[in-house]
C-alpha cells in the first residue's frame, strides 16, 4: 500500500482525534479472539499509565500500560502517536510525534520517545534479543507527511 | 558578584536526581534497556551552562564505566544510531521548556573497538572541570 493511500486511510480517524480535542480516547480494548501484538516500553514511556495512542482505519483509541507492555491490534497498518507538553521557567513546550507500522501476530515492538533540545521523536523497532542493542528498524514503520503553515 | 554566587548556588550540581533535597535541582540519571544498553542522562535546571551539562554527562558515562570495570564505552545519540553502530564522540547539550537537559545510550567494552572512549582518560578529562564547578558526589 503506497504512504499516500495509507494517510488517506487514516485521515478519518486522525481527524476524529484533532475534533475531539481535550475530550480523551476511549481506551483500547481488544475484541475476544482478537489478534494482537506486544509493545514493549522504554523505561520513560513505560512509567506513564497511558504512554501512548492509536489509530486505525476508522477511530482513536488510547493505549494502558500493563507491567511496561502494550498490546495492538494486528493485520492492517496504525497511526501511533504520543502527544507531550512539558513547562518550565515561564516556557511551554509541546509536541505530539507519530509514526505508521503494520503490526504482525508473534512479533514484538520496542517503543522509545526521545526528547532533546526541544524536539521529540517517537521511535519503533523491532525487539532483536540476539542484537547488543536488543533491536532492529521495524520494516513496516513509515513517517506520517505534516502539512505546515507558513 | 553576590548575583554571580547565588545563581551559581542554584545550578544543579553533580549528583543524583534521586535525592530528596538535591535532586530537587535536577541530576544524573540512569534507565537500562534495549539490549546491553544503558540510557544515561543529566537534567538540569535553568540555572546550569550548556558546558557544565555536557561534562557532567561525559564524567557520568565514564564513572558508570568505571564501576563496571569496562575500560572503554562508546556513545550514541539516538536508538537509529546504535542500530547502525555509529557511535558519537562528542554530545549535544540543549534546552527543553528552559532547563538544560541531555542523554546518550552508552554501550561498555571491555576491549577496544573504533569509536569507542577510554574511560579513564573521560573521568580524568572531566573530573578536574566538575571539581572546579564545586560538583559533589
Amino acid at each position: 500500500m503506497s504512504a499516500g493511500r495509507t494517510i488517506r486511510r487514516l485521515l478519518p480517524a486522525v481527524a476524529a482525534v484533532v475534533l475531539g480535542g481535550c475530550a480523551g480516547l476511549p481506551m483500547y480494548q481488544p475484541a475476544a479472539g482478537q489478534s494482537l501484538a506486544t509493545i514493549k516500553l522504554s523505561p520513560n514511556l513505560a512509567s506513564q499509565v497511558m504512554p501512548l495512542s492509536f489509530c486505525d482505519r476508522r477511530r482513536c483509541y488510547d493505549l494502558k500500560s500493563s507491567h511496561g507492555e502494550l498490546q495492538v491490534p494486528t493485520g492492517e497498518r496504525l497511526m501511533l502517536f504520543k502527544v507531550l507538553v512539558a513547562s518550565g521557567y515561564q516556557r511551554m513546550y509541546s509536541c505530539s510525534p507519530d509514526l505508521t507500522f503494520v503490526p504482525y501476530p508473534g512479533v514484538v515492538y520496542y517503543a522509545d520517545f526521545a526528547l532533546r533540545a526541544e524536539h521529540c521523536v517517537l521511535g519503533l523497532y523491532r525487539e532483536a534479543p540476539a542484537s547488543r542493542v536488543g533491536i532492529l528498524f521495524e520494516p513496516t514503520v513509515r513517517a506520517v507527511p505534516h502539512k505546515h503553515a507558513g | 558578584m553576590v548575583a554571580a554566587l547565588l545563581l551559581g548556588g542554584c545550578a544543579t550540581g553533580y549528583h543524583s536526581d534521586k535525592g530528596v533535597i538535591r535532586g530537587y535541582t535536577g541530576g544524573y540519571w540512569e534507565q537500562p534497556g534495549p539490549g546491553e544498553l544503558l540510557k544515561v542522562g543529566f537534567s538540569g535546571n535553568g540555572y546550569i551552562d550548556r558546558d557544565t551539562t555536557h561534562a557532567y554527562l561525559m564524567y557520568r558515562c565514564a564513572e558508570l564505566a568505571l564501576q563496571r570495570h569496562k575500560p572503554y564505552f562508546r556513545l550514541y545519540e539516538s536508538l537509529p544510531d546504535a542500530i547502525r553502530d555509529r557511535p558519537s564522540m562528542d554530545l549535544t547539550v540543549g534546552r527543553v521548556a528552559g532547563a538544560m537537559d541531555d542523554w546518550v545510550f552508552v554501550l561498555f567494552d571491555q576491549d577496544y573497538s573504533a569509536g569507542d572512549l577510554d574511560a579513564d582518560g573521560v573521568e580524568k578529562r572531566y573530573a578536574s572541570y566538575i571539581h572546579a564547578q564545586g560538583g559533589q558526589r
